[in-house]
């Protein structure tokens, strides 16, 4: 499309020029020993993810595997969206079943596959995300892309919740960013780092939530 | 055109101090940044943080072209479209061209101050394009027709009436109690259909991952990963120098970036873009086009006195901590980049003649070397450009030559402060650009010198 330059040839020779002038070695890229793992926790990682969130505008549920299910339910029939959307990830498998067998509830379930542009930005109200891992401090999740659970699921309806496992929990980012050369998620297109609903402060420095993402953000942790 | 430079920024200078309520509300915003950050670094060690993140920086320039190189081929083995552009009029041109490839009508963009440094929106509004800033921001500056006129906090001039005034007028929609939430309401919406629409998406990068071929962007609107992930097309743009070796650099440079920036130990969203919509998956762009800037950073890197303008990571600290910034405020400088690093940036970018002029808004205090957090020593860079200004400027040169000697040389000395001494009390008018906000002072009846000799004298 773009006609072939030489931009690149010049640029990298003059850089590379410079480098051999002034004895710079092209070593290869250098290895960092990370200084943010210098904070000692005394909390539980799991602690301290809620309480960095938290402090992001995130609620925060703390629940178990025999709870958490039923917690999803009474949220969402507390809340009751227009039409909730639950990622398709392996994880959440019992979710859309459970959420659908809801009496009473006016909630439309909807599976990814429903997951038009569209109706992302028309009609769907609350989606339901899966957390690949988090990082206790500073407090955020990671969220890979995947089919099953498509980028805007996270980012188009105003309200978004995401659950995830205690035991995915890492102390600090250092930690979990070197999951983000594993398999998983060099195959994903897109991941995404997590810390509270959308915001800006962008008008006289006023703090204001649901900026263009989800005006609110639920985290489930789940023991 | 130097001199008419020079001109302009006298009179912008003029008017910006003149214009108290910018004034006060640039008053407000840097104090309220100073203290941000200032909370967001207690109970860390600053100065490690500070070492560290300088380190990482010059380890990465050290390898720049070889890291480039890398980054090439992992972006095109994850198919990532990459483009180089020595120059402004080529970066646009590259972007222009995809998007008339594509039948491009409506473009949606997250902030990236390397387009704002090569007039993207300017020179796509000429081919018809529409290329809307999403940034809550520069959304409303855009709207206004203005600058940004702070990297970080684009509309940080105004305030929330003055917003409230412009949203009725431009999209006719009115905050009946005026509130901040409202307002941001207002915008969300007025965004919302035009993200679901636009046919393509330019993004800045914040950081790229030479060893993945991973574009990182960090945000907290969220408007960046509806560009990103919303349209057909994405385009990121990036200088030469925002490259990293692999993620082990990454959580320190977030780290001081985003406490330096906003106080914030993290934002929101950090979106790390590893490739296009994959084959089975729903939404993504189809294409990612990544343009690599040079425009005058290769320049930079072979100035070894300068190379260090390359390591910034372009947070906004220097400018928050500036005196003269705080007074002025952004526009007045007039340029893509404001504060200590634009008068670092711009005249290297652009040229001496039409930028060098910037140089002479410091008073040389230090705060902004103190602040930035990959330690980039902005006063000592500003006074090597101030040396280099002043090579083209034979009288200038000759009178600092004449002052350094009255000053090192005794005789020369008394000889200067005895003619000064006879020449006040001459009717010669006085230099008009310091008298007129201050008395001329007057030499004392006894120099300095000839009090100490008399007390030898005396003793």
């Amino acid at each position: 499309m773009t006609k072939p330059s030489n931009s690149r040839q010049r640029i990298l020779s003059k850089l590379k020029a410079q480098q051999t002038n002034t004895n710079l070695q092209a070593k290869t890229a250098p290895v960092v020993q990370n200084c943010t793992e210098t904070h000692k926790p005394t909390k539980s990682d799991a602690q301290t993810l809620s309480d960095h969130l938290r402090k992001n505008h995130t609620e925060v549920i703390l629940s178990t595997q025999s709870e958490w299910l039923n917690q999803l339910s009474r949220l969402i029939q507390h809340e009751q969206p227009k039409a909730c959307l639950v990622s398709e990830h392996p994880e959440l498998a019992q979710v859309a079943q459970k959420l659908v067998t809801l009496k009473g509830s006016p909630t439309k379930v909807l599976g990814t596959c429903d997951a038009s542009k569209e109706a992302l930005f028309e009609n769907i109200e609350a989606s339901i995300c899966f957390a690949e891992a988090a990082a206790a401090d500073p407090g955020c999740l990671l969220l890979i892309a995947t089919p099953e659970q498509p980028r805007l699921l996270s980012l188009v309806p105003p309200l978004s919740i995401v659950i995830v496992r205690k035991e995915t929990i890492t102390t600090s980012l250092a930690e979990l960013s070197r999951q983000f050369t594993q398999p998983k998620a060099r195959n994903s297109s897109n991941l995404i780092l997590v810390s509270g609903p959308s915001k800006t402060a962008d008008i006289q420095q006023t703090l204001a939530y649901g900026a263009h993402g989800p005006k609110r953000l639920v985290v489930f942790i789940i023991h | 055109m130097g001199l008419l430079m020079q001109n302009e920024f006298k009179i912008r200078i003029q008017d910006a101090l003149a214009d108290t309520q910018l004034r006060q509300n640039f008053k407000g915003a840097m104090h309220f940044l100073q203290n941000k950050r200032e909370l967001a670094f207690e109970g860390l060690d600053l100065e490690s943080l500070r070492n560290r993140g300088a380190q990482i920086r010059k380890q990465t320039l050290n390898n720049l072209p070889q890291l480039l190189e890398q980054l090439e081929d992992q972006c095109i083995q994850n198919g990532i479209k990459v483009h180089w552009a020595i120059d402004a009029v080529e970066a646009r041109t590259i972007i222009s061209e995809i998007a008339l490839a594509n039948e491009v009508k409506t473009i949606v963009k997250g902030k990236s101050m390397a387009s704002e440094e090569i007039e993207l929106n300017q020179h796509l509004q000429k081919l018809d394009i529409e290329c809307l800033e999403t940034d809550m921001g520069e959304y409303i500056v855009q709207l206004d027709g203005e600058a940004p006129s702070h990297i970080i906090m684009p509309a940080i001039h105004k305030n929330k009436a003055q917003i409230a005034e412009l949203f009725e007028e431009k999209l006719g929609k009115r905050a009946a109690n005026g509130h901040v939430d409202e307002l941001i309401g207002i915008g969300r919406e007025a965004l919302r259909t035009k993200f679901k629409d636009a046919d393509m998406g330019v993004s800045g990068v914040n950081f790229a991952v030479a060893e993945t071929g991973s574009l990182c962007l960090i945000e907290n609107e969220g408007n960046g990963r509806m560009c990103t992930t919303t349209p057909n097309i994405h385009v990121a743009i990036m200088g030469i120098e925002k490259v990293i070796p692999s993620f082990k650099e990454l959580p320190d440079l977030l780290n001081l970036l985003t406490r330096s920036a906003t106080g914030q130990s993290i934002t929101t969203y950090v979106n790390i873009i590893n490739s296009a919509r994959k084959t089975n998956e729903q939404d993504g762009p189809k294409e990612v086009h990544l343009v690599l800037l040079d425009n005058g950073r290769s320049e930079m890197f072979a100035n070894e006195d300068m190379r260090e303008t390359l390591a910034c990571i372009r947070c906004g600290a220097c400018m928050n901590h500036c005196p003269v910034y705080t007074r002025i405020g952004g526009h007045a400088y007039g340029s893509t980049y404001p504060g200590p690093i634009g008068q670092v940036v711009m005249p290297q970018i652009e040229s001496m003649e039409d930028k060098g002029d910037l140089l002479d808004a410091c008073s040389l205090n230090g705060a902004c070397g103190d602040a930035c957090p990959v330690k980039i020593e902005l006063p000592h860079l500003i006074r090597l450009l101030r040396g280099r200004r002043m090579q083209s400027k034979r009288i200038q040169q000759l009178s600092w030559k004449l002052w350094r000697i009255m000053n090192t040389n005794a005789w020369a000395h008394k000889a200067m402060t005895l003619s000064l001494n006879l020449l006040h009390r001459l009717p010669f008018p006085s230099p008009k650009a310091w008298s007129e906000k201050r008395a001329f002072p007057k030499p004392a009846a006894k120099s300095f010198s000839q009090q100490l000799a008399k007390k030898h004298k005396n003793d």
